[in-house]
């Protein structure tokens, strides 16, 4: 339990010392006190990552952050298109999407994930991992939201262990 | 010269960043309802403020590196928020204007009941 403490705890501290620019020692006894009390309070389990995986984890994490940060510029520009149309074509609904992840953590993170897409926003996860999630065009992110789904959780699973595909279809 | 065409981009940006702010307000008096709102002020927003730190990167306001943590932690914070305002808009009832099709009523009428993240750590 020590490794995983200690590593949350360097973690937060480290970016503690990025985000205030400030490397004095009294700010870095600030940043180590801030970082064991948030990794007391957060009590982290060991994940079992092995090297051996790591770099095919690494290159999961660059292509979920990519997919993210391309999907935070394209809501931003479509949900833009779509306020200033002059009558926007809604067609809203509430869609259950499988997340398809069995972990709480790839069914959060999908949760996040989806909320950033464009057009859609969860409201709601099941304890089969459905995310029911509302959407603003409810026709067509049936199928695109399904389909981005199933990449997201592909590479949760790469990212984290034991979250690959279980959940029940809705 | 290189300054003032990094200095022009920010300007530019923060132009652009504004621009997306303005129009996430006149979504949220544009659109019917709060679901469809919270998709104007929880996504064009966060893209207009991402621009704005961008912008404060290029002006030289902010550091690379905090402008990246912060729009993480934006960017992370943000899908959050949306969630738990329209998690709780529907729990409360607020009705959706104009909906087509609502799988978690639907889910609700068969009988089985939602359980939300609390419930189920407490279950365990």
């Amino acid at each position: 339990m020590i490794g995983p403490f200690v590593k949350a705890a360097a973690a937060l501290a480290g970016l503690h010392l990025l985000l205030t620019g400030n490397v004095e020692h009294a700010n870095v006894a600030a940043a180590v006190f801030m970082g064991c009390l948030v990794a007391f309070l957060l009590r982290p389990r060991g994940r079992g990552w092995g090297f051996a995986r790591m770099p095919l984890a690494l290159w999961a994490i660059f292509l979920y952050l990519v997919l993210i940060l391309w999907d935070v510029i394209g809501s931003g520009l479509w949900v833009a298109r779509l306020i200033l149309t002059r009558r926007p074509a809604l067609r809203t609904g509430i869609l259950a999407i499988p997340s398809g992840c069995r972990s709480e953590l790839g069914r959060a993170l999908s949760a996040h994930a989806l909320t950033i897409a464009p057009g859609e926003m969860v409201v709601a996860i099941d304890e089969d991992g459905v995310l029911y999630t509302h959407c603003l065009d409810a026709d067509a992110a049936e199928i695109y939201a399904r389909e981005h789904q199933k990449r997201r959780c592909r590479l949760l699973s790469r990212i984290i262990p034991n979250s690959g595909e279980g959940a029940k279809e809705a | 010269m290189k300054e003032e065409l990094v200095a022009a981009l920010g300007i530019l940006l923060v132009v652009v960043g504004t621009s997306f702010s303005v129009i996430s307000v006149v979504g949220y008096l544009r659109l019917p309802d709060v679901y469809t709102r919270l998709h104007a002020t929880g996504k064009v927003s966060v893209f207009g403020i991402v621009l704005f730190l961008i912008a404060a990167v290029a002006i030289g306001a902010v550091d690379a590196g905090r402008a990246v943590v912060l729009g993480l932690f934006l960017v992370l914070a943000g899908p959050v928020l949306s969630h738990s305002i329209g998690s709780a808009a529907y729990r409360i009832g607020i009705p959706m204007r104009g909906a087509v099709r609502d799988d978690l009523a639907a889910r609700g009428s068969t009988g089985r009941e939602e359980t939300t993240a609390g419930e189920q750590a407490e279950e365990r």
